[in-house]
């Protein structure tokens, strides 16, 4: 099976950079890109990245618009010219008002910060990838 | 690179704590314990000792900058180094006058991250913050702030600053100083880098503005034509600024 490419979508550029260095080290993931919530080009650098799962960190830490509409405006923009990409959304547990509007929005799964490195390669290799295929 | 480091690390990121051990790891420092909570935290200083404590300010357990000074307190031997996706500039202040030896926000990158942890290792105390403000709360905070970053200037830094307020050249600078102009560009880029500005006529301009430093009198005692003004842009340098505050810090 082809490797999951997964673009990162996050205003952290730390966080980003680890998440896509830490990625890079399993055989089943390759990171096609970083891009960032904030950015204005967001649908076209996102089509010119050819992922099958963009990984978008919801946790800014105050810093995030945080409502259904801005959810939704940023999957349609990730997805404008990339119907099948599929949104991974990485949220911290506590924040349940927006887990729960992410139903409502073009996020395909939401997934726990909490949870490690190997959980989510895991879940990427395994499922995220895959079945959209 | 450099001197390999011993370290713990907290976030209650998971993913981000399991990547950022790879990568030290990976580097040749060595991660002796990955933790998510302020107890576990405090547990593995205890156990390790090690040289480095890398840690978000909030942790699954709650959190505050009470804990990092508990642990500051505790563990002198260890430098607490909070790397965190927190906004508020408040936060790093408090951090600093709670014992950190160093402050990397998230928005910075891996680079930098570990040119401070090598930094602070080696006895520095190091900010490394980029913070964006609503255009609501710039006139509050601005000052306030600034003048708190104008604490990490060293008197020579100041003085820089206080001659770029004059109105002052490079040359003229280097004049008044009795230095090179090297060292004085050396210096200006510090202050504009500690200020989080990017010209000299935007560190003048928030200077004046915020009386960050002594107006010269019209006649400086140096004999070399200072002139007192206001700069160009005086009125809007708070919107400058508002825009990152930005530093390094090296007191030691």
């Amino acid at each position: 099976m082809p490797p999951v490419r997964v673009l990162i979508v996050d205003d952290l550029v730390l966080r980003a950079e680890v998440l896509a260095l830490g990625l890079s080290g399993y055989p089943d993931i390759v990171v096609v890109g970083r891009l960032r919530l904030s950015d204005d080009q967001l649908g076209p650098r996102s089509a010119a990245a050819p992922a099958d799962v963009a990984l978008v960190s919801l946790s800014q830490r105050g810093e995030r618009p945080g409502d259904e509409q801005w959810l939704a405006d940023l999957a349609d923009g990730l997805r404008r010219d990339r119907p099948d990409l599929r949104l991974v959304a990485l949220a911290d547990p506590r924040e349940t008002d927006l887990i729960e509007s992410l139903h409502h929005t073009g996020v395909w799964m939401c997934m726990d910060t909490t949870r490690s490195l190997d959980e989510l390669v895991s879940f990427l290799a395994g499922t995220a990838g895959r079945s959209g295929s | 690179m450099g001197e390999s480091l011993e370290l713990v690390l907290a976030d209650e990121h998971g993913m981000f704590l399991d990547g950022l051990a790879a990568i030290l790891t990976q580097l040749g420092h060595r991660v002796l314990a990955s933790v998510s909570t302020h107890a576990a935290l405090r547990d593995s200083m205890r156990a390790f000792q090690p040289e480095i404590a890398l840690t978000e300010i909030r942790l699954r357990d709650g959190g505050g900058v009470d804990r990092i000074g508990d642990l500051a307190e505790q563990h002198p031997d260890t430098k607490v180094v909070v790397l965190t996706a927190d906004p508020d500039p408040n936060v790093l202040h408090a951090a600093l006058r709670a014992g950190a030896a160093g402050y990397v926000h998230k928005t910075r990158n891996i680079v930098v991250l570990l040119d401070v942890l090598g930094r602070v290792a080696a006895g520095d105390v190091v900010i490394e913050a980029s913070f964006t403000r609503s255009t609501n709360d710039q006139q509050d905070v601005a000052p306030a702030d600034l003048q708190r970053l104008v604490e990490y200037l060293t008197p020579r830094e100041l003085e820089c600053l206080a001659l770029l307020t004059a109105g002052q050249d490079t040359a003229a600078m280097a004049n008044t100083l009795g230095v090179s102009t090297t060292t004085v560009r050396s210096h200006v880029q510090a202050v504009l880098t500690k200020l989080g500005v990017h010209s000299r006529l935007e560190a003048a301009s928030i200077a004046t503005r915020y009386r960050l430093v002594p107006i010269p009198p019209l006649e400086d005692p140096h004999g070399f034509g200072v002139h007192t003004r206001a700069p160009a842009h005086g009125g809007d340098g708070v919107r400058n600024i508002g825009t990152g505050v930005r530093g390094h810090r090296q007191l030691r």
